[in-house]
């Protein structure tokens, strides 16, 4: 079964980061980038049923610059059979990387696309459901489990208060939870082979993709810094506090 | 004196015992050579490594430590050992000079010269001297055996009969080499008590022992009859402990000496690189066979002596780990697969590619997988062991291949890796934060010095020093008490990475080497001629370890070290007393693998009113904290702590403090106490904030 694994970089979750001082972005001087944990979970799913069904292809995806290469070689090594990577330097939306997708899997015509719930930078939490609808598979977010027969896939989703289980007929998307597996660290003989794998890189413009953006970020801002708290005597104090103070109570 | 006083050699003994006595030596020089065959087909299984260098200094060390007993003569119950060692040593040299007045006096007359000299006083000191070693062998063999089967230390104990094979060296075990060795000291004297008994000779003082026997030989009725009888069973005696040599447990008497001189001459502690990431197929090792010929001497040698085990963290916290069993299971396992191996290879390459080994996994099945995990790396299976068997990179070498190979390991361990690739430290704190900790201290960094030449030394942090909370207290009273005697120094601030440590110790040596080869270019670019850790795990590797990655043209001191030489310098002055009693917890990296224990207590002895005392398991004989190995990074399996343990043996001197050298010392010991609640009335400290708070430098 051939898997389509599309994944984000974004920066290592213990970067500080810092916003640039004109709110456009951030600061990226400094900043260590990785694969997108959950992205990191959805190759390592792919990886994992390729390996149950002992047979298939998982194709990594990437949108961004040249030096984006970086992770796909890093999910390469994991065991990824090759790489493509849609070279871009403007700014996307969420609907104009779900378009750019659905462009790449009508090329390649996977089973199934796994990717992230959503990406740790901007946790939109909107690509893989754009995609699904786009076209117009079935869609499994927040998966914590996923088990495939056949051409039929069910799958457990984690959702507020409890589990749901879903079943649907492949092709379909599917977007991971955290829980859904932890993801394998590179064998050497992996990152060896890596670095011979195909990675085909694909200028934006050649793939014919409508990319007006629809959505523009027009400030960032960092959250307030915490104020340093106030010890009291007493509860007494405390309620008054709270009550003329806070206007809480 | 004349020549009359002496004895007939071979008096009494038929020919047809004599021809007996030849033909059984012709069998036993078949019997070496055959085990010498045997175990050197087995030895070059293994891959090549280079310990031929060095060959006269090779030589001196092989004959103190061996022929000397050098190693033996440290443990208390090896001076039972040194007794029958000698003993034997004695004798056989006895026995050859008997020869040389016999076979060989003879051998020389036919071309003319005289030799011989077994009359006279020579003759009569011989005599004490034998019947001394008699009694020295008897005496320290019954010793050996109280210990092995009345006694039966811990440290004795085999491992687990399914993972031993049924061969003959496992059946003689050291019964039968004892018992030999007990009967040739009993026949042996009352042999020569009934000669005395038989011959009247009248100068029988001498042989302080067998005179004695003799008369009660003589009052039981013993003749010459007796006496040639007895001869026979003494010789067949002496053959049955001599073919017990290549086919015992005494096989140790000739694989020690060579174990000791093919020895580790390189760092302590230090493990191998691996050259040809590039190039290379495997990596680390599965196979038996994949281990260096040395690695398999190394199992060879063993004679399970258990030495490795009594200091050892592991398995005196009953973990899997215990190094004697690991050695002698992976023995039998090499025994077990040669003929596979040795049919394979003589079948050419193409026959032994297509074969499989069906038998036992090495790893998973022989060694087990938790048992490679254990290991802290604190070395006292290498400080312990008298025939110079290095256990710690056998095992790190199956931890590589696990982590390259087949990037199985502790689930917790993945953080570390991550942590040190994308961070730079195992913790995964972010790079930039590296500095946080000498915020408003007012330290150098390298790359402000206008001239990185202007300063003493560079002062190299460490993770540990940089991130975590507690140890951040500990660099800072560092930096303080160099900024009070004066030194110039500076740091690297946030180019200074993780030197690899923990991925090196768990396996992860690819890691290992991207790091060593990014920090020697950062240093390389600053050419600091002296670097100071507090850490002395990275005090290991800066320079024991750096050197085999790149050009390494600094020298390392660890802290202790260099407060040492500060305060003898005069440029610290401890003068605030600090009443309390202390006890030194000594880091292995530092008191075992780099044999340094003096500074750390002359600095500690300098604060007045430190009342420094030492336990038993101290200095080169410190007891691991739990966190080496990368054991910091994963969990300890087991319900009893390493730490707990260790901080139990040095609560036994009551210290109200207790001190070290070592970061992850004190996380492992800081945690210990508290675990037994005792942080109201004891408290761990670096050795550093002793000296800053003696010497009043301000705290921060």
């Amino acid at each position: 079964m051939k898997i389509l694994v599309p994944l984000k970089r974004v920066p290592d979750p213990a970067t500080t980061i810092r916003i640039l001082p004109d709110g456009s972005g951030i600061a990226t001087d400094n900043v260590k980038w990785v694969i997108n944990p959950f992205d990191e979970i959805a190759i390592e799913e792919a990886l994992r049923i390729k390996e149950r069904l002992k047979t298939g292809e998982v194709v990594l995806l990437t949108i961004g610059q040249s030096n984006w290469q970086e992770q796909l070689r890093t999910g390469l090594a994991m065991g990824a059979d090759r790489a493509k990577l849609v070279l871009n330097d403007k700014p996307l939306d969420t609907l104009a990387i779900a378009r750019v997708i659905a462009k790449i899997v009508a090329e390649e015509q996977p089973k199934m696309v796994i990717l992230g719930k959503q990406a740790i930078d901007d946790d939109s939490n909107q690509v893989g459901q754009m995609l699904a609808e786009l076209l117009g598979w079935p869609q499994a977010t927040f998966a914590s489990k996923i088990d495939i027969d056949g051409d039929k896939c069910t799958v457990v989703r984690e959702v507020d208060g409890g589990l749901e289980t879903v079943a649907f007929a492949l092709p379909a998307v599917i977007t991971t939870d955290l829980r859904l597996n932890e993801p394998r660290y590179a064998s050497l003989p992996g990152i060896m082979k890596a670095r011979k794998k195909e990675l085909k890189e694909i200028p934006i413009d050649s793939l014919g993709v409508d990319l007006t953006p629809k959505l523009k970020v027009k400030e960032l801002k960092a959250p307030p810094k915490r104020q340093a708290g106030r010890k009291v005597e007493s509860v007494q104090e405390l309620v008054k506090l709270l009550h003329e103070e806070a206007k809480l109570i | 004196m004349n020549e009359q006083v002496t004895r007939q050699i071979l008096w009494n003994v038929p020919l047809a015992f004599i021809v007996i006595m030849y033909a059984l030596l012709a069998l036993l020089f078949a019997a070496f050579i055959y085990a010498g065959t045997y175990w050197y087909r087995r030895i070059s299984l293994g891959t090549s490594e280079d310990r031929f260098d060095q060959l006269a200094r090779r030589a001196w060390l092989a004959l103190r430590d061996a022929v000397g007993q050098g190693f033996v003569v440290r443990e208390n119950w090896d001076w039972m050992h040194y007794c029958f060692y000698t003993a034997f040593i004695g004798l056989t040299i006895g026995t050859t000079i008997v020869l040389i007045n016999s076979d060989i006096r003879e051998l020389a007359a036919l071309f003319g010269f005289r030799l011989y000299f077994y009359y006279g006083e020579f003759y009569l000191f011989f005599k004490a001297f034998m019947d001394t070693f008699f009694l020295m062998l008897i005496g320290g063999v019954c010793a050996a055996a109280a210990r092995r089967f009345v006694r039966r230390p811990r440290e004795l104990a085999a491992p687990p009969a399914d993972k031993m094979l049924d061969n003959l060296e496992n059946y003689l075990g050291y019964w039968y080499p004892l018992l030999m060795l007990v009967l040739v000291g009993i026949t042996g004297l009352m042999l020569e008590g009934a000669r005395i008994n038989a011959t009247h000779p009248s100068f029988t003082e001498w042989a302080y022992v067998g005179r004695r026997l003799g008369q009660i030989e003589g009052a039981l009725g013993a003749g010459p009859t007796f006496h040639r009888w007895l001869w026979l069973v003494h010789v067949l005696l002496v053959y049955g402990l001599l073919f017990a040599f290549p086919f015992s447990k005494l096989r140790h008497f000739l694989f020690g000496p060579i174990n000791l001189f093919f020895r580790n001459l390189g760092p302590r502690g230090r493990l191998r690189p691996i050259k040809d990431f590039e190039t290379a197929e495997t990596f680390g090792v599965s196979q038996v066979e994949q281990y260096t010929w040395k690695q398999l001497l190394d199992m060879s040698t063993c004679l399970e002596c258990g030495r490795c085990t009594i200091n050892c963290p592991t398995a005196t916290t009953d973990k899997a780990l215990n190094p004697k069993n690991l050695v002698i299971v992976q023995r039998e396992h090499l025994l077990a697969k040669a003929p596979f191996l040795l049919a394979a290879r003589a079948n050419g390459k193409e026959a032994a590619e297509a074969r499989v080994w069906e038998g036992r996994d090495m790893i998973t099945e022989v060694a087990t997988e938790q048992a490679v995990w254990d290991c802290t790396n604190c070395g006292w299976c290498e400080e312990g062991c008298p025939v110079g068997i290095e256990h710690i990179q056998r095992i790190d070498d199956m931890r590589r291949h696990l982590v390259l190979m087949e990037s199985r390991f502790p689930q917790e361990a993945t953080a570390a890796f991550k942590g040190i690739e994308v961070q730079g430290n195992p913790w995964g704190i972010a790079q930039e934060k590296r500095d946080e900790w000498a915020q408003g201290l007012d330290i150098p960094q390298m790359a402000e010095l206008e001239d990185p030449a202007d300063i003493d030394v560079m002062y190299w942090v460490g993770c540990a020093g940089a991130y975590d909370e507690r140890n951040q207290r500990v660099s800072r009273a560092f930096a303080g008490l160099m900024k009070q005697a004066g030194v110039r120094f500076a740091i690297l601030g946030k180019e200074e990475m993780c030197t690899g440590d923990p991925a090196r110790r768990l396996g992860n040596e690819y890691l290992y080497a991207t790091m060593a080869a990014q920090n020697l270019e950062t240093i390389n670019r600053y050419k600091p001629r002296r670097i100071v850790t507090q850490c002395p795990h990275c005090y290991h590797n800066l320079k024991k370890e750096y050197p085999d990655f790149g050009e390494v043209g600094y020298e390392v001191v660890h802290e202790a070290e260099f407060i040492d030489e500060l305060i003898k310098a005069g440029r610290l002055r401890p003068h605030k007393a600090l009443n309390r009693r202390v006890t030194y917890h000594d880091p292995c990296f530092m008191a075992r693998h780099d044999r340094k224990w003096n500074s750390a207590r002359r600095a500690l002895d300098a604060i007045p009113g430190a009342e420094v005392t030492d336990v038993g398991r101290s200095k080169n004989r410190t007891y691991c904290c739990g966190a080496g190995g990368g054991c910091m990074w994963k969990e300890e399996v087991g319900h009893r702590r390493i730490n707990a343990e260790r901080f139990d043996q040095l609560t036994a001197a009551k210290p109200q403090t207790v001190a070290t050298g070592c970061p992850f010392c004190m996380t492992m010991m800081t945690d210990a106490m508290k675990a037994k609640s005792l942080e109201e009335t004891m408290e761990v400290r670096d050795l550093c904030e002793l000296v800053a708070e003696a010497s009043g430098v301000p705290t921060k």
